[in-house]
């Protein structure tokens, strides 16, 4: 069993255990043993939010939640839906500087960096203007609408040298994190295969103020195919980047299918969707996700030679069951043409604790939330002036086959990345 | 020879199949099948897993009878005859006194009192909301029957299953020949047998009031209650029934617990072509006696 204990444990996975995982896969946590920041105004970090709507208030709230002890400041907020507006100013108490054009937030000359929760059209222009504007920026999944935003994106990152961290929260989750460790030391043997989905029974639609119909493509986004591509950037890409890290590759290629099934009306983008995903090693990722049941709920299994895991309800499943020595002896007889009692009847076997029948958890106790967790990292980044290019990287082909995944659905074609997109 | 083997986890222990086949796949094939035929059986009887069908019926049958399917139905006809067969030593709604520990309001009644069976209509009634029926001394004879089935529809004629080590079913021959000859594990001296028993197309079912693991640790969890007097046994001791069927040996060696050697004798008479041993333990020393 594993227990966490939060230093001890961000101190085993990046230093002790974890130099070799570290270096590989979570090159981002050590950042968490930096302790040598000042206390004073000249080294505090001030951020702005751009966009605080459902996911922007929960990012607010966490980075208010560690702003004295990390020495943080929420500065500025900025969002141009009056609700939304008026509510962040709430939240900071006034104390941030409110503004309604994103611009004149850039503007400031005192910020180290700014979060961009806003939808998923307005993140290109917004981002490159953060990070022109000299600004280290944190932009929540999935990086743009099309491709070539994307790899504009990453490439004004590089041109500025600023930091452009993307907000796959599961990368700096306990629970996955230990994953990463118990795979690496062989805890599922080789991995062989992952499979995700993620089901709701609902139309994903959010309520317009009556009387403003011309709000609904503001809220509801997410519905319509220009401004979203619904189950795949939303969902999808939350499992795919996992996929692609814990097998510490990136697809080849993508086939997909999509269609409007159950909510056919006020919606453009696709109700369920089914996706296969090549590697270069012929492995699979394999996902669908739908919104017309939700029994099945949300989940991605990692499959190995010698155990399961089940990340989003945080359980291990060894493949293996413990032979019992009768048996053992019993096929040793046998090899050996000897015949012989077998010691094997006898009380009830029962495992050593009732989770090697049932799975165990892959981490105990974890307390941890992950989306802190990364905010947490983004103002030590910024305080440090870089973060781990592959936070970028994982960040850039997620949203990238992301998106081919939507062109693999829309052609009914099997779509390969263009090379012009590598990075 | 060359011998098959898999396992998996089930019913809270694990699950051992060997067969003596060359074709590897056959085998394979077959072992699937039974796989999920006992995750089907499980997924139907736990009395902890409270989707399954049995937890269905706890949940409702003290309000009114419920209708029960042909499987179910047979299921529980059978475990309430056998309580009649060996006079109430063996009853499987004793998990109330067991999750509560009230013995001392405790009045024994007979289980066709406690678990109401309408035979016209396939239905039952639990008495009231306090009986709960558990098939924990019933699901892996069950199990054992239902490969039995699967194994007699296939060209695998050599083999030995173990459930839990507690429920052994071996069929054919051994690879060098002879029947299957299984050791009856001493509980206090790890690696030893304290006797011997020849399987040939039978089974034993094991019980005891402890269960063990690798290490030989023993663990009492008071799982089985005499009902006749709410008791639960704290005597280290073993009962091994041997029979053609699986069920009827998982039952009886249950039963068996909670009788006095001559009511073993007794009701024993009236089953033919069973055998059964009683080992007690005086100072950690077994004392065999077959019956």
């Amino acid at each position: 069993m594993l227990s966490i204990n939060r230093r001890t444990f961000l101190k085993r996975l990046s230093i002790a255990t974890g130099a070799v995982i570290a270096a590989n896969s979570v090159p981002w946590l050590s950042v968490f043993n930096d302790k040598t920041f000042a206390k004073g105004p000249n080294d505090r970090v001030r951020l702005g939010f751009i966009g605080i709507g459902d996911r922007g208030r929960v990012l607010l709230l966490n980075v208010l939640s560690f702003e004295k002890q990390l020495n943080v400041e929420v500065a500025a907020i900025c969002d141009n839906y009056p609700p939304n507006y008026e509510r962040a100013i709430k939240m900071t108490g006034g104390n941030a500087k409110p503004f309604k054009d994103y611009r004149e937030l850039l503007a400031m000359k005192d910020l180290d960096g700014v979060i961009v929760a806003t939808p998923l059209t307005e993140h290109a222009h917004i981002v490159i203007d953060a990070l022109n504007a000299g600004l280290h920026v944190f932009c929540e999944k999935s990086m743009a609408r099309t491709v070539p935003d994307a790899k504009k994106m990453y490439d004004e990152h590089l041109n500025a040298k600023r930091i452009l961290q993307i907000g796959h929260q599961r990368m700096f989750s306990p629970i996955y994190l230990t994953a990463i460790d118990r795979i690496a030391n062989g805890d599922i043997g080789q991995l062989t295969h992952v499979k995700a989905y993620w089901h709701r029974n609902g139309d994903w639609r959010r309520p317009v103020p009556s009387g403003h119909p011309e709000l609904d493509r503001v809220i509801n986004w997410r519905l319509y195919k220009d401004l979203s591509a619904g189950l795949f950037t939303e969902l999808l890409s939350h499992h795919l980047q996992v996929a692609c890290w814990f097998k510490k590759s990136f697809p080849v290629s993508v086939v997909a299918n999509g269609g409007l099934l159950y909510w056919k009306k006020n919606r453009e983008v696709y109700d369920h969707i089914s996706c296969l995903y090549a590697f270069a090693d012929d492995s699979q990722f394999v996902y669908d996700s739908i919104n017309s049941n939700k029994h099945y709920g949300c989940e991605i299994q990692i499959l190995g030679s010698k155990g399961t895991m089940e990340m989003e309800v945080n359980k291990y499943y060894p493949e293996e069951v413990p032979t019992p020595p009768g048996i053992l002896q019993l096929i040793n007889d046998v090899e050996n043409g000897i015949f012989d009692t077998i010691p094997i009847g006898g009380a009830s076997w029962i495992p050593e604790t009732a989770a090697t029948t049932k799975g165990s958890r892959i981490l105990e106790n974890n307390k941890e939330d992950e989306s802190k967790l990364e905010l947490e990292a983004f103002s030590r980044f910024i305080r440090k002036g870089s973060a781990p290019e592959e936070l970028s990287v994982q960040g850039y082909y997620t949203t990238v086959w992301t998106l081919l995944a939507e062109q693999a659905a829309d052609t009914k074609e099997r779509v390969v990345m263009d090379e012009k997109y590598r990075i | 020879m060359q011998l098959y083997h898999n396992s998996f986890f089930s019913m809270g222990t694990r699950f051992n199949a060997v067969f003596a086949h060359p074709d590897q796949y056959t085998c394979d094939e077959v072992f699937q099948s039974i796989y999920t035929e006992i995750l089907r059986i499980e997924g139907r009887l736990s009395y902890f897993d409270k989707s399954s069908d049995l937890s269905r019926i706890n949940e409702t049958a003290c309000k009114q009878f419920v209708p029960l399917d042909d499987e179910l139905f047979e299921i529980i006809s059978t475990c309430v005859d056998y309580s009649t067969l060996t006079s109430g030593s063996y009853d499987v709604t004793m998990r109330y006194l067991h999750e509560t520990g009230k013995t001392e309001a405790y009045r024994p009644k007979t289980v066709k009192e406690k678990i109401l069976i309408d035979k016209t209509n396939k239905s039952l009634k639990l008495a009231d909301e306090n009986i709960k029926i558990d098939l924990g001394g019933y699901g892996k004879g069950y199990a054992l029957q239902q490969v039995q089935k699967i194994i007699a529809q296939t060209k695998i004629e050599n083999g030995i299953i173990s459930f839990g080590e507690s429920s052994v079913w071996a069929w054919g021959k051994h690879p060098a020949g002879k029947d299957w000859r299984l050791g009856i594990k001493d509980l206090y001296n790890q690696g030893k047998s304290v006797t011997e028993i020849d399987l040939y197309n039978k089974s034993v079912s094991i019980s005891s009031n402890y269960f063990t693991s690798d290490d030989g640790k023993l663990i009492n969890k008071k799982h089985i209650i005499n009902p006749k007097e709410a008791a639960i046994g704290n005597d280290v001791k073993i009962t091994a029934v041997i029979s053609e069927s699986p069920v009827q040996a998982e039952i009886l060696s249950t039963a068996f617990m909670n009788m006095k050697d001559e009511e073993i004798k007794n009701t024993l008479a009236g089953f033919a072509g069973v055998e059964a041993l009683l080992i007690k333990y005086n100072n950690n020393k077994a004392e065999i006696k077959q019956i």
